[in-house]
């Protein structure tokens, strides 16, 4: 985490201005939430983040916050966390879409808003290669869920699968020890 | 009488046709649409967002309509989508028409055609050209393009020059509807 982290821009989202020049109204400015953070990566570097999670189950949320689905499916991403950290679920999301600086302070507020206390990244890479990372690891289509067991071994998730299915699939997943 | 009718029925039909034939622009029939973009929402649920409509239809049947300019035409269309997904609701049929052109004029004129049509579902969006364009391989020759796609794959694709949409035309594309609607 630590090697993927060094040489990219981590965004410090507890930046208040950031917060504050975010042109929502002062209502909807979250409040502070420890460990909501959101960082730069490539798709090299998530990969590499992925590589160093053997032992645990991972749950990627591959999303951005134009996307109406992805946005009404995140508190369900956080529900996940808060429901199987504990049992050794590695929860993370991926942005896709949101690199400009202006929409990288909305989606601080977003993650901010839900809570999100997990590794949250944002892709780089420019968008033809984003795409094919996305068709490689069958998250084509957002929010779109990438999944991997105790070895590291990809576990396809159909597109349509309900959350319910998936999380029956996490379950047993990290009931393998 | 009746050959009256009939030639100005043949009339339309080779009108649309030919229409259809001239301009090629959009992913054809068949193809898959290329993917997620984020146009500014003048109207419906996202209003005065950048937001995805590709992502908000999903696989669901959607027709698409991408307008260089506004037009008479395009403002009947407009009203005969509205009507059809009224009526089709049960088969979640979705409707945007994307502006191709972010001017505050496009903006107000869009959600004027709005307010006097009562278009509730069909959602008016706009964005810049050059974020588009490519992807979707809009061709500048094509005022209008029109796509009605269902699991995310185009099953009827007609473009139209500036003026062609006739309200005849936009019939025809209304015609065209059962082809991604679920069969009874």
């Amino acid at each position: 985490m630590r090697l993927a982290r060094r040489g990219f821009w981590i965004v410090a989202i507890v930046l208040f201005g950031a917060l504050v020049g975010c042109g929502d109204s002062a209502s909807e400015t979250p409040k502070q939430v420890p460990g909501v953070e959101l960082t730069e990566i490539t798709i090299a570097g998530f990969e590499q983040v992925i590589a160093e999670q053997k032992g645990k189950v991972v749950y990627v949320d591959v999303w951005f916050l134009g996307c109406p689905p992805c946005v009404e499916n995140f508190p369900h991403v956080v529900e996940l966390h808060r429901k199987h950290a504990a049992d050794g679920l590695v929860v993370m999301s991926v942005d896709i879409n949101d690199k400009e600086l202006k929409k990288k302070e909305k989606v601080v507020n977003f993650l901010m808003k839900h809570e999100a206390q997990f590794p949250n990244y944002i892709l780089t890479d420019d968008k033809r290669k984003v795409i094919e990372w996305q068709k490689k690891n069958g998250a084509e289509f957002t929010p779109g869920v990438i999944l991997f067991d105790r070895t590291g071994e990809r576990i396809p998730v159909p597109e349509d699968a309900p959350n319910d299915e998936i999380e029956a699939v996490l379950t047993k997943l990290l009931a393998t020890k | 009488m009746k050959k009256i009718l009939f030639a100005a029925l043949l009339a339309t039909v080779i009108g649309y046709s030919a229409n259809a034939a001239d301009v090629k622009s959009g992913p054809q029939t068949g193809e898959a649409l290329p993917g997620a973009f984020e146009p500014f929402n003048i109207t419906g649920p996202a209003a005065g967002e950048e937001s995805c409509l590709y992502c908000r239809f999903g696989k669901d049947p959607t027709v698409m309509v991408f307008a260089r300019s506004q037009s008479e035409g395009l403002t009947k269309l407009i009203g005969k989508i509205e009507k059809a997904v009224v009526a089709n609701k049960a088969a979640s049929l979705g409707s945007a028409v994307i502006y191709l052109d972010t001017a505050d004029g496009i903006k107000s004129s869009a959600k004027k055609i709005a307010e006097d049509g009562k278009i509730k579902e069909t959602i008016l969006a706009c964005i810049k050209p050059a974020d588009i364009e490519e992807d979707y391989k809009l061709t500048k020759e094509a005022d209008v393009t029109i796509l009605l796609y269902t699991n995310r794959k185009v099953q009827v694709n007609v473009t139209f020059k500036a003026g062609e949409l006739t309200e005849a035309a936009a019939e025809k594309v209304i015609a065209d509807l059962p082809k991604i609607l679920p069969t009874k």
